[in-house]
């Protein structure tokens, strides 16, 4: 049905959970995590108060042992679920019940809790280890390492459906609605996984292009922008030359705009009424 | 840039919010909802302090009015931020800031409250209350409705957008949801929308169903292995053993593995009754 993997980045402390299934809309059911607390995965006849209160008792205090030895205690169907939790501290701990749909199993280590159920093979769970263990990459790309490497061991019998990546900052900010560092979903589609890659590859680009706009952007911003759709690479670039004060360049760049949607120049009128865009007036001025 | 719609079901106390957006990602930021309290839209150099913390609020106990009066007093930028609030017993709260792109602006009726940004006209957000208004069924397809008359107002023309919808049930656990589904940066992202809550609430029917199974899974495009079981579920559930059997004997006969599967739900103390049934015979 699902393989899973919850982690933690030992040197950001980021946590962060990465899943595929064959089933719909994955997102919203299986990953969860709090900053400076834990993550957890829940999956096979996924019940979310083994997410929900999985993190509450791990923020008590108690160890991802002994929190899903309170939760499996108090379900009556325990058999039948699988979860992986992995805490702050690197911690981690799993169940799969024995009613999972084999092959079905997990692996646990210092920082993360690898686990997969309803599988081809029993080869899925180790290689989500491995695969994490080697990757050097930032922790998102490191979770997705982690699902490639389940999907080429084997995967789902049945085939698949969704996916879904979440990480949290590693310890809380000042600003808890800002900690989510990341949440991609893909809902329903063929081949989840490249998705999956794409929104991620997608998602470093719009962060990259915000590291351009306030100036100095490290090279990988620099390639990351340039993998991003052409509309958003030619506005950064025209937002580039207009703070630089090179109004031609720009021109040049909205020019082909401006004929093919005469809506675009509405648009820059407003940015312009409200300080946002430098030289927008010369800009329209052609 | 971004229009949205903040409404409570009246009947059913359920809430939500739909959104739709060129920002990549825009229902991670944009789209707040707790069951047995409200649903939020927070917009326009999106702060996401006004879900959180106004759900917090109203949870507490604040009319929406006053926690969006105080979220706006913390708020040194409160002029650039469009927000919506409706809470579960219909009543709303907006701002849209002076500083917003224009054509900015909101407007509410009975439960609902839908504001837009950086559109092509009033009419938006003007169309998207009025469709609210006229569709009848489920809040997630009223939602839907007024999402597609604000395209269809003007919209978003600038291409490859990012939607979303969040609907809560009244009385049910915080962690639970109706609908939660998004789509990103897509050239369709309205019709994909609609075909991912059209299978959610497909699923939902199918979860629930007596019998009918069979064309449901087919008409709604459900899963590979819920088109295999739909017809031997369905025999199940009218006793008819012998068509069961040999509806799954043909299915394990295709791919084996179905077998091990089948042993394994069986041991599942409520979902397997049906299957232990099956093999028992």
């Amino acid at each position: 049905m699902t393989y899973s993997i919850a982690a933690r980045d030992a040197d950001t402390r980021e946590l962060g959970i990465a899943v595929q299934t064959r089933f719909f809309a994955v997102g919203q059911t299986v990953p969860w995590a709090r900053p400076g607390v834990g993550a957890v995965a829940t999956q096979a006849f996924a019940d979310r108060r083994y997410g929900a209160l999985g993190i509450e008792l791990l923020a008590a205090g108690r160890s991802p042992q002994a929190a899903l030895d309170e939760l499996t205690a108090s379900d009556a169907e325990a058999a039948v679920r699988q979860v992986g939790v992995v805490a702050a501290d690197g911690r981690s701990a799993a169940h799969t019940g024995a009613a999972c749909v084999p092959a079905a199993g997990h692996i646990t280590g210092e920082g993360f809790s690898a686990q997969a159920n309803m599988m081809r093979t029993e080869e899925v769970w180790p290689a989500m280890a491995e695969a994490f263990a080697a990757s050097r990459r930032p922790l998102p790309w490191r979770l997705l390492d982690a699902l490639d490497a389940a999907e080429a061991a084997g995967g789902d019998f049945r085939g698949k459906q969704s996916a879904a990546i979440l990480v949290v900052r590693g310890e809380p900010s000042e600003r808890p609605w800002d900690d989510k560092l990341l949440e991609l979903r893909v809902d329903d589609h063929p081949e989840p996984l490249s998705e999956l890659r794409r929104l991620l590859e997608l998602a470093d680009g719009y962060r990259a292009l915000l590291q351009l706009r306030e100036g100095d952007p490290p090279p990988e911003a620099v390639a990351a922008v340039r993998r991003l759709p052409e509309l958003d690479v030619r506005w950064s670039e025209t937002y580039a030359a207009l703070r630089d004060g090179d109004v031609e360049r720009a021109r040049a760049l909205v020019r082909p705009l401006f004929e093919s949607e005469p809506r675009w120049r509405g648009y820059v009128a407003s940015l312009a009424a409200r300080g946002l865009l430098p030289h927008a007036d010369e800009l329209l001025r052609e | 840039m971004t229009y949205s719609i903040v409404a409570c079901d009246g009947e059913s106390g359920e809430v939500g919010v739909a959104a739709q957006s060129q920002a990549f990602n825009t229902a991670a930021a944009v789209a707040w909802a707790r069951a047995g309290v409200g649903a939020i839209a927070t917009q326009s150099f999106t702060d996401r302090r006004y879900g959180w913390r106004g759900l917090d609020l109203v949870a507490d106990g604040a009319r929406p009015a006053d926690a969006l009066a105080r979220l706006r007093a913390e708020d040194e930028v409160a002029e650039l931020r469009q927000v919506g609030i409706v809470d579960t017993l219909g009543r709303t709260a907006q701002t849209t800031g002076a500083a917003c792109i224009s054509a900015a602006g909101h407007v509410a009726g009975d439960g609902w409250g839908a504001q837009a940004n950086l559109v092509e006209s009033p009419r938006v957000w003007e169309a998207m209350g009025e469709a609210f208004e006229a569709t009848s069924g489920p809040l997630a397809l009223r939602l839907l409705a007024a999402l597609d008359a604000a395209e269809a107002a003007g919209g978003d023309w600038r291409g490859h957008c990012a939607a979303g919808i969040l609907v809560v049930p009244f009385e049910a656990e915080p962690w639970d949801r109706v609908v939660d589904l998004r789509v990103e940066e897509s050239e369709t992202p309205l019709e994909d929308l609609r075909r991912l809550v059209e299978r959610a609430l497909a699923y939902r029917r199918w979860n629930r169903a007596d019998g009918g199974r069979a064309e449901l899974a087919a008409a709604a495009g459900l899963s590979r292995e819920h088109v295999a079981w739909s017809p031997i579920l369905d025999a199940l559930d009218t006793d008819s053993f012998d068509d069961a059997r040999r509806l799954y004997e043909e299915l394990v006969a295709e791919e084996p593995r179905w077998a091990t599967y089948a042993r394994s739900l069986a041991r599942h103390p409520v979902a397997g009754a049906p299957i232990r049934s099956l093999l028992e015979r």
